[in-house]
């Protein structure tokens, strides 16, 4: 065992494992052929936010022009 | 994008003159104050103008000053003299976690959304999003600064193979961050163009400066197998199948979440902390905290001690908790003490993170500043204390500015808990019965509440301008076909400018919203053919639900 726990160690010294981008997209390629949005909905939940969904903002109301009916002798003295 | 605040026009960046506010967006300008006075708030405005933020999400953003780590509360006036010097960041500041619905397990958060109010059926959505695309344009580009400057933290890696895990991961957030960054500046995405690209600048300095002290084979193979991921990527799933940079930005801020520990909330130490009248009434079993810890041996005891950590964040309010006596970080130790170091790790980082929690923002009446004391005062008179020490002052007022700022956000868009740090908004806005930026649906809601009345009306700011206030009124109409009347609302709008405020239309202008309307008051009005006058305002009222409130738990 000691020689071999021996060559694990040479072997993490010189093919230290990486850091690789890949594991994080699992699927992505393979299961979804590349399609982000489909392999988002299917990994992170159902509730993926639609852009369409995302602008809050409400259109400005229609304005009216207010006019002032009021004559002089409507005004309070 | 977003990489950096832009570099400065004048080569003497290190000490501008006056007062700089810096943004993450690259293409976007510091805007610079040279004279005068100027509130925190008046200079959010400016800054989300520049943003493009919508009034509906401001109260999102605050100036930082990352030289002391401190907020300005949004009433602070920056006078500006000759002397000043003086850079501050605008940031988002209340964030609330979960905000874009991916992370299961985790409550959702929405705006409060009026189906909801009128008890709509079951597949309407609870609310509508939190964000608008400017604000989530902004925290993207906020997010890449602090992930990659180390100012967002990674979380604790708890064990080797976790650490492995969250360099991938890291280098996952370089995928997206590059072909976002590509994709917006619309560079080809060729193959020349993928090799001249580097993670480097893409990860937090601390990974890379780690992956440096790796031999070059070591990181030749990083950079290859990087390469050729990124490669892959650009052509299936950019090219090939129309990624978009929503995807991208979302993805990114979902995954900053989850492997950074600490995202959108703010720990303040104090030098001492008490919770009063009574600690037993504190472990009661009130938030649940007595019930998990079976007794009171593992309670840190608040009551008048020292080394305790409070912690703010949108979702779960304020708690506290005894400081975890040592960072753990994965030592460099043999094999056969591993193991034994990942259990004592786990009850180590169970207790560490045993947060109390003292109370949700509904529960606070008003808090307290006194000289370097802040008081947090709940609905049954129980009390949080904290002492601060270093910028005492200048601490609290940051401190106390966050937790109102929630209140805001959360239970009362109208209100304040603490008039030392009360935006002056909201306090004209109370006097002169005017809403935030409620939309159309939440006016018109609460006129019929209020009974619909002919002549009742709403003052509120725009959603979508800054200098428009909206009046809606309810007005009567003869529906000529069915020969009766029916009930309209119509919108008016007032311009407000440095000379008054301005009628839409007319000529009418007065240097008070109060006087405007007093004026009309007095008028017949007419619009189109309907004629009918201002008789009754209706204000906000205390914890009024509106789409100015953040839902974030389920009720």
């Amino acid at each position: 065992t000691l020689i071999m726990s021996h060559r694990r160690f040479i072997k993490k010294k010189i093919w230290p494992a990486i850091p690789n981008p890949e594991s994080k997209f699992q699927g992505l390629f393979t299961v979804y052929g590349g399609d982000f949005r489909e392999w988002l909905g299917h990994t992170n939940g159902s509730l993926w936010l639609r852009p369409a969904f995302f602008s809050s903002e409400e259109c400005p109301s229609p304005l009216e022009v207010l006019s002032e009916l009021s004559l002089c002798s409507q005004l309070p003295t | 994008s977003g990489k950096r605040t832009p570099i400065p026009s004048s080569p003497a960046s290190s000490s501008p003159k006056g007062l700089e506010v810096r943004f993450y967006l690259a293409d976007t300008n510091q805007l610079e104050y040279f004279r005068d006075c100027h509130t925190t708030e008046d200079i959010c405005v400016e800054s989300a103008k520049r943003c493009l933020i919508s009034p509906l999400c401001h109260n999102l953003f605050s100036l930082y000053d990352e030289t002391n780590d401190l907020w300005y509360p949004p009433n602070h006036e920056f006078k500006i003299t000759e002397e000043t010097s003086l850079t501050v960041h605008y940031r988002m500041r209340f964030y609330f976690k979960n905000w874009h619905g991916t992370n299961e397990g985790q409550p959702q958060v929405w705006r409060h959304c009026i189906s909801k109010l009128r008890g709509g059926s079951q597949n309407i959505p609870e609310g509508t999003p939190l964000l608008d695309a400017a604000s989530l344009e902004y925290l993207f580009a906020q997010g890449q600064h602090d992930f990659q400057k180390g100012l967002a933290p990674l979380r604790s890696p708890q064990s080797e193979v976790d650490q492995h895990e969250m360099e991938n991961e890291c280098l996952g957030m370089a995928v997206l961050a590059i072909t976002h960054d590509s994709m917006n500046r619309d560079i080809p995405l060729t193959t020349t163009n993928t090799n001249e690209i580097s993670y480097k600048r893409f990860i937090p300095e601390s990974l890379n400066r780690n992956i440096k002290q790796r031999n070059l084979l070591t990181r030749m193979r990083i950079s290859s197998v990087f390469k050729k991921f990124l490669q892959e990527f650009k052509q299936r799933t950019v090219q090939d199948s129309n990624i978009s940079l929503y995807d991208l930005k979302l993805k990114y801020l979902a995954t900053l979440e989850s492997l950074t520990w600490d995202l959108g909330s703010e720990v303040l130490e104090p030098v001492s902390l008490s919770i009063s009248p009574d600690r037993d009434l504190c472990n009661g079993g009130y938030h649940g905290y007595y019930n998990q810890s079976q007794g009171q041996s593992k309670d840190p005891s608040p009551e008048s001690s020292n080394d305790m950590q409070v912690q703010v964040t949108g979702t779960t309010g304020i708690s506290w908790r005894k400081k975890p006596s040592n960072d753990a970080v994965i030592p460099k130790e043999k094999n056969k003490a591993k193991k034994k170091f990942d259990d004592k790790y786990k009850k180590e980082k169970e207790k560490a993170e045993s947060w109390v929690v003292f109370c949700d923002f509904h529960e606070i009446t008003h808090i307290v500043i006194k000289d370097a004391t802040v008081t947090i005062y709940r609905q049954d008179n129980k009390r949080m204390e904290l002492q601060l020490a270093s910028r005492a002052r200048a601490r609290a007022l940051s401190f106390v500015a966050l937790v109102d700022g929630y209140f805001r956000l959360t239970v009362d868009a109208h209100h304040y808990l603490c008039k030392d740090v009360a935006p002056s908004s909201v306090a004209r806005n109370t006097d002169d019965g005017c809403h935030g930026p409620i939309c159309t649906d939440y006016a018109v809601h609460k006129l019929r509440q209020e009974g619909n009345q002919e002549g009742t009306y709403i003052l509120r700011w725009s959603c979508t301008e800054y200098q428009f206030i909206i009046i809606t009124v309810v007005c009567r109409e003869l529906d000529l076909r069915e020969s009766r009347m029916v009930t309209q609302y119509k919108n008016f709008q007032v311009e407000v400018s440095p000379s008054g405020f301005c009628l839409y239309g007319t000529e009418t202008i007065r240097p008070t919203l109060r006087e405007l309307l007093d004026h009309l008051a007095g008028q017949s009005l007419r619009a189109d053919n309907i004629e009918f006058k201002l008789i009754r305002c209706c204000p906000p009222q205390p914890r009024e639900v509106s789409n100015l409130l953040v839902v974030t738990k389920k009720q």
